[in-house]
């Protein structure tokens, strides 16, 4: 919200100068922007006394705890659950969004708190994650209802947790995480919240590469980097076909590519390939890396551009670390640094001319 | 967002707290319904670790019937399955594992109980030819009120413990109350 206050205020100056918009139109925008929220200081201010407030009485209810009946907890822990979720629907309703959020976020960590105090109120020692999963799902109906991206950002990530631990007491795929995945997905689909769109992302990509490693006995991983290249071609073409998803397709790609990229790696040095597999897959990866770089710059997706840095780096490094000490390894090494270095080198070239390109543009 | 429309805004409000509460509502009526109506019986506790029995504010209990590795699970059991435990009273609050099996069993003796729960640790006994694991009924941790634990624990080193359970008609159980040396303990009100 705020980079979007700074760059319209930014835009605005222009467009005055240039004579589009009136001095009377600038005032309105300029007045509208600042109704429309954002974090002023006296927000800001507000609700680190709210934090401070919330944990005063939570020391205070936390040290009486043992003393009050069990009537007594419940209204408690009823009673700030509603008083949560009331003052989110109050902020919502006076314009106070950015208070909204965090009051259903809020109300919706309370959720979690009640659960986990009523489980030790009852001596609830059942099956941990079906708590997380019930949480999640609190989340889910608050996030939604709501329309609170923040809120479902938190749905998501207790969806994730009850996945991790549900994945860690059964060493096997742990499938149900994707129908749960999809629902809160959609939800941040419907809203059209992009943070929530690259968590989404970042979930199923992590959820891909721990499939190949878990997988009927683990080493998938070829099917991961099919997965991922496949991903790849689909959000290339997706840019192509479907443009107007303009949010979706750049962020796809990244998280693509990163899945392909955590396949290759693993197929490199989770197991002991053959040392022919072993160069052909690492010259790939490379070569993967150098095109993800390439598309970065041309089609202006940092992220994928900041990825196929990163993980040019950790391939040179990883092959690096385990053909050093074998003779032919070292050499192969060398061979392959020399390529890198050249590489890098006409790239920072062509990066070089195409900065030159814009600054004569503008 | 916008919640322009206040009625609308009001009735999220409303459902949002309403279906959050009748989840907690749930989790509440299912244990009271369960500790008033189960079926109650006593069982013998192993303590797990006897040196600090009462670490903090909970109790972590074993029991006779928890598998220890020589408790026969149905083959094909995997980690996290859900079993069903038959067991048949011993000598006192001694239960046995007569049985384990991967669904309800359809006759039950009168004499036996059964407990739901899911296999937590699974191995194969190649030797025998037979997949055993440890079993966790949901019974295993009690919570007991801050600063009393050291206190129990004194009072209840060297002596025998026992655990007040109600069993639900599918297997569900629930601690109702702890015994030491015959006397109950901790009994906790419903409400």
């Amino acid at each position: 919200m705020w980079s979007h206050k700074k760059r319209v205020e930014r835009d605005l100056a222009r467009w005055r100068q240039a004579g589009w918009v009136t001095a009377d139109g600038e005032t309105a925008i300029r007045a509208d922007l600042a109704r429309s929220g954002g974090l002023t200081l006296a927000t800001v201010l507000s609700m680190l006394a709210a934090v401070l407030l919330a944990f005063a009485i939570m020391s205070f209810v936390g040290a009486n705890w043992q003393d009050m009946s069990k009537l007594l907890r419940l209204g408690l822990l009823f009673g700030a659950l509603w008083g949560v979720t009331i003052a989110a629907g109050a902020f919502f309703q006076r314009g106070m969004d950015g208070f909204g959020h965090a009051s259903a976020m809020l109300g919706s960590a309370i959720f979690g708190a009640n659960i986990m105090l009523i489980s030790q109120m009852y001596n609830m020692d059942g099956n941990a994650p079906d708590a997380m999963l019930l949480w999640a799902a609190g989340a889910l109906v608050s996030g939604l209802m709501f329309r609170s991206g923040p809120t479902l950002a938190l749905s998501m990530v207790l969806v994730c947790f009850w996945a991790g631990w549900e994945t860690s007491q059964r060493d096997e795929v742990f499938w149900a995480f994707l129908p749960a995945w999809a629902v809160v997905s959609a939800g941040f689909y419907w809203l059209g919240w992009r943070p929530g769109v690259h968590l989404s992302g970042l979930a199923l990509a992590a959820f891909i590469i721990f499939f190949g490693h878990i997988w009927h006995g683990g080493h998938q991983h070829v099917i991961v980097t099919a997965l991922g290249l496949a991903l790849i071609g689909a959000s290339i073409a997706g840019e192509k076909f479907l443009p107007d998803l303009t949010a979706l397709w750049p962020a796809a790609f990244s998280y693509a590519l990163a899945i392909t990229f955590a396949g290759l790696l693993a197929l490199q040095f989770d197991g002991n390939p053959p040392l022919d597999v072993f160069t052909a897959l690492a010259l790939f990866t490379l070569a993967l890396m150098l095109v993800a770089i390439w598309w970065g710059l041309k089609t202006n997706n940092r992220g994928a551009l900041w990825l196929g840095y990163i993980g040019f780096s950790i391939e040179i490094l990883s092959v690096y670390q385990k053909t050093v000490g074998s003779l032919i390894g070292t050499s192969l090494f060398f061979l392959v640094a020399g390529v890198i270095v050249a590489a890098l080198a006409f790239m920072a070239y062509r990066l070089n001319a195409r900065q030159h390109q814009m600054e004569s543009i503008t | 967002m916008s919640l322009s429309m206040s009625r609308n805004g009001w009735i999220a409000v409303g459902l949002v707290a309403a279906l959050q509460s009748a989840a907690l509502v749930w989790m509440i009526a299912g244990r009271i319904s369960l500790l008033k109506s189960g079926r109650e019986m006593i069982v013998e506790v192993i303590p797990v670790d006897p040196r600090d029995l009462f670490r903090g504010e909970y109790v972590i209990l074993g029991y006779t019937f928890s598998g220890t590795g020589d408790t026969t699970l149905p083959a094909g059991t995997k980690r996290g399955d859900r079993v069903y435990t038959t067991l048949k009273q011993g000598e006192g609050s001694k239960w046995d594992v007569a049985s384990v099996t991967p669904t309800f069993p359809e006759k039950v003796d009168p004499g036996h109980a059964v407990l739901s729960g899911y296999a937590s640790d699974v191995w194969n006994n190649t030797e025998q030819a037979r997949v055993v694991g440890r079993i966790r009924y949901g019974i295993e941790t009690y919570f007991v009120p801050e600063g009393r634990g050291r206190d129990l624990e004194t009072q209840v080193r060297e002596k025998k413990i026992e655990a007040v359970l109600a069993v639900s008609s599918s297997g569900e159980a629930a601690i109702k109350a702890l015994v030491v040396d015959g006397k109950r303990i901790h009994e906790e009100p419903l409400f």
